[in-house]
């Protein structure tokens, strides 16, 4: 992540919300500054418990950069300091909030101090905008400037991808993309953008595509680009980079930012080490590097977005006159159906899979460079309580309920409008698609026998539905749209089915075996596909959007 | 103890999914708690052929996988293995392995780990994390193999230490594209290493108790709520965090199936274990649940319509020949 990425956040706040562990509790913070934009502040006890419950939760925080401050009144032993400097990009004392330096803070963030002085650090850092780090004094060298112009100069097929880092300036960024013609897309950090920036992205309306991650238009984009301009992108595996079985694109990659990695910048056709502002400054008075060699080349991203919307409509259409729930036609018809101002969460496993290749553009909260499960709950306190006049509206597997079903009762007390889809399949569905490809089938500890989730929720005093149709879905939207209180709805859907999007996810998790047993891959997926254990209208819509 | 004099001379190619089965057949490992990941399916695959005493447990949550292999290892004195996936399952077992150190409870937790030449980029890798500074603090010991030629003395020297007074939890890494990838394993000396454990592993209790208390603190007063003539006899047992109460319940109930496991219970406690009640129900494993009613909650049963075999009793009685089931006992 850019360090720019702290002077977008203005005023912090932290809550008054208590949940029933410092994990839920740094869960919560976290999704509050991923959706707000501002710094999450999170107290614990030093007790060790604590402290481990915390850092399970950080390491989330840690993997996206989110801007969560944790404050841990008395000092830490000193096993425990080292520790928590795993999962917590600082971590320092309340006393030496580096007001004046020129240093940027990187976040997740963990302070000790007396009470006091925690008080005034998280006062000190509520108004704190720091100076941005800039170049000046080390000015670009002019040759590494010129063969940036020169790979501009010579692209015919360009796009822009915009990371975590880029989000500060995300509207200045893409309007010189819009100037330039250059389609852009977004990392999947980038994805999940503040809710403030995202009103502004849909405001602005951009005469280019902009495209989310994790769906085929961005496949085809980074599989047809011959340059790669990454802005504020610390180039994850997630995104793409770095995989050391395949590169999922060919183009050069130009990387502009100023906190890469040395193993990251290797990647690098050229790396610029600017600021974003400093590298648009540097462009905006220059004509945009438009030329015949590219004309057209925006227009065909924007018809492969045009195309993939169709297929989406057209399958979402089939499945509706099914006699099950497809977990596609959930997804899609959760966040068509869903009011406007809606921010959804969602986490790992198949269900997420489903939401990201459905959801194009919407305030989103994820935990893109983990894909962990069992956070959803508690994530959607976290939104709640930063934007507590939009519906928040929860996607999680049923394989992840267990891990915080006593949120449900917050959520009824303090009647919250939170509305819980369970994709309900009885298993876990990602796993067990690694055990289709891999290994034959065979399906060893991920079935996953689950009870009425409908009933559970009642117990803890939320509204509840089942739902096995899709007309039933179609019929209950209109009650959720508009409900005062929580609900669960348990979503009944058949198991084995194969997300359209989500491969971004599967590759970087299976990088540095897949190309050694390919063969147990081919003879497994064969029989996956003849055993009809894989549903075939999801191949024909990777086949209709990758294949013209 | 020399871990390489438990190997044979013998060597059989196999993935390293497989090997590891096969150690943990050979070291008589009953219980496999486990919150399945990709990157740990080569040893879930091969349990059937090469472990196939050992019982796989599907947990809801890694945490709790950890904590009823506490409550296991502490009833039992025998290892359990947990296995979480890396990244954000491996964060999820800590306050788990915390537990188990706090209790001296031995366990095994293994764990894929991202391959060497990722770790110079680990912030960028999906689920990259380096636990190790982590699991130093709550383990006995925590390893990470390299190579193949480290895997079985390494997987042999932290069991055994698991077991070695003061017991306690320890943790191994293994770069996951080494479970995928077929090499040539040193057979283990199954009879050695066996005649080696069962000395290691003593008999936690003075005799056979007559059942298991268990609570959230060992300190007298917590056992309250149960009449004494009820627990005259049962041994009190309790987990390092008091988190852990109803799934180190189900571990004890695991290593005892035939002893009745009492568990003192709040509406609180109950909300936070419905996966543990859950897993109970699955394993088909009794666990007596001692509710104290106020006038103005629920009656314990009545919290969990969805259980089918709740049944409610007013008294423990002496004949405890029941069918497997939650029972909640009003107090």
């Amino acid at each position: 992540m850019d360090s720019l990425c702290f002077q977008s956040l203005g005023p912090s706040f932290s809550y008054g919300v208590f949940l029933p562990s410092s994990q839920a509790a740094v869960y919560a913070a976290h999704a509050a500054a991923q959706i707000s934009g501002k710094i999450a502040f999170v107290r614990i006890s030093a007790h060790p418990k604590d402290l481990l419950f915390a850092a399970s939760g950080l390491y989330i925080a840690w993997a996206d950069r989110i801007a969560v401050v944790v404050e841990i009144p008395g000092d830490l032993p000193h096993e425990f300091s080292t520790a928590l400097k795993t999962v917590a990009r600082t971590v320092l004392k309340a006393q030496s909030l580096p007001l004046c330096s020129e240093e940027p803070l990187e976040f997740p963030l963990v302070v000790t101090g007396k009470n006091e002085e925690l008080d005034a650090f998280s006062k000190a850092l509520s108004s704190w905008q720091p100076r941005i780090p800039s170049n000046s004094t080390k000015p670009l060298l002019p040759q590494p400037l010129k063969e940036s112009q020169q790979l501009l100069r010579q692209a015919k097929k360009p796009i822009l991808l915009a990371g975590g880092g880029a989000i500060p300036f995300l509207i200045p960024l893409l309007e010189w993309a819009e100037r330039s013609k250059i389609p852009v897309l977004l990392t999947a950090r980038a994805t999940t953008i503040p809710f403030p920036v995202h009103k502004s992205l849909i405001a602005r309306s951009f005469s280019i595509p902009v495209v989310p991650s994790g769906n085929l238009v961005g496949v085809r984009m980074l599989l047809s680009a011959d340059l790669i301009i990454a802005v504020g992108s610390a180039l994850s595996e997630v995104d793409g980079f770095g995989l050391k079985e395949m590169r999922p694109y060919r183009a050069k990659l130009l990387h502009i930012g100023t906190s890469l990695s040395e193993a990251s910048a290797a990647l690098c056709t050229l790396h610029l080490p600017l600021t974003g502002e400093e590298w648009l400054s540097l462009l905006t008075g220059e004509q945009p590097y438009v030329g015949a060699s590219w004309e057209g080349w925006c227009e065909k991203v924007q018809r492969w977005s045009e195309r993939w919307h169709r297929i989406l409509e057209e399958s979402a259409a089939q499945e509706a006159k099914k006699d099950f729930i497809s977990p596609f036609f959930a997804a899609y018809t959760l966040t068509r159906y869903a009011p406007n101002d809606t921010i959804f969460v969602s986490e790992g496993g198949a269900c997420g899979m489903q939401i990201w290749a459905t959801l194009w553009l919407k305030p989103f909260v994820f935990p893109c460079q983990t894909g962990c499960i069992g956070v959803t709950l508690p994530f959607s306190l976290g939104v709640q309580a930063a934007y507590p006049r939009n519906p928040v509206w929860n996607i999680l597997g049923d394989g992840a309920f267990f891990y915080y079903p006593e949120l449900l009762a917050i959520m009824a007390e303090q009647r919250l409008p939170i509305v819980t889809f369970v994709f309900n399949d009885a298993c876990y569905g990602a796993i067990r698609l690694g055990q289709t490809f891999f290994f034959g089938s065979r399906y060893i500890a991920t079935d996953l026998p689950s009870p009425e989730f409908s009933a559970i929720a009642r117990e803890y005093g939320c509204d509840s539905y089942r739902v096995d149709h899709p007309q039933e879905l179609l019929e209950l939207l209109p009650h959720l749209r508009t409900t005062s209180h929580p609900v669960v709805v348990d979503l009944r859907i058949p198991k084995d089915s194969l997300p359209i999007a989500g491969g971004n996810f599967v590759l970087a998790e299976f990088d540095g075996v897949t190309r050694t047993n390919l063969g147990s891959l081919f003879k497994s997926t064969f029989k996956a596909i003849f055993t009809g254990k894989l549903p075939l209208n999801t191949l024909r819509m990777g086949r209709k959007m990758l294949i013209p | 103890m020399d871990p390489s004099e438990f190997f044979a001379d013998t060597t059989k190619k196999l993935s390293g999914g497989e090997y590891l089965a096969l150690l943990m057949e050979t070291l008589e490992i009953p219980y496999l708690f486990t919150l399945p990941g990709s990157q740990d399916l080569p040893i879930l695959d091969a349990t059937p052929n090469y472990a196939p005493n050992m019982r796989i447990v599907a947990t809801r949550n890694e945490r709790v996988s950890v904590h009823i292999a506490e409550g296991y290892g502490k009833a039992s004195g025998r290892i359990a293995v947990t296995l979480p996936t890396l990244g954000p399952g491996i964060a999820n077992e800590l306050p788990g392995l915390y537990s188990a150190f706090l209790s001296h409870a031995p366990l095994l937790s293994l764990t894929p780990a991202q391959p060497p030449n990722k770790l110079s980029r680990i912030s960028e890798v999906f689920q990259g994390l380096d636990p190790q500074p982590l699991l130093k603090p709550i383990t006995k010991r925590c390893l990470r193999c390299e190579t193949a030629s480290d895997l079985g003395a390494m997987f042999i020297e932290l069991a055994f230490l698991a077991l070695a007074d003061p017991k306690g939890p320890v943790h191994l890494e293994i770069p996951f594209p080494l479970l995928f990838t077929r090499s040539r394993y040193p057979l283990p000396n199954q009879e050695g290493i066996r005649k080696s454990l069962h000395n290691k592993v003593g008999t936690p209790t003075q005799g056979k108790p007559r059942g298991f208390l268990v609570t959230d603190s060992p300190h007298p007063e917590s056992t309250a709520p149960f009449p004494q003539r009820v627990t005259s006899g049962f041994q009190l047992l309790s987990p390092g965090i008091p988190e852990a109460t109803a799934p180190f319940a189900l571990g004890v109930a695991l290593a005892y199936p035939d002893l009745p496991v009492l568990i003192p219970v709040t509406q609180e406690l109950l909300k936070r274990s419905l996966d543990t009640l859950w897993i109970a129900e699955e394993l088909g494993i009794s666990l007596f649940l001692g509710y104290k009613e106020t006038s103005d909650e629920k009656r314990g049963g009545d919290l969990f319509p969805w259980i089918p075999s709740r049944k409610p009793l007013p008294i423990l009685s002496e004949d405890a020949s029941l069918p497997p089931g939650l029972f909640f006992i009003v107090l």
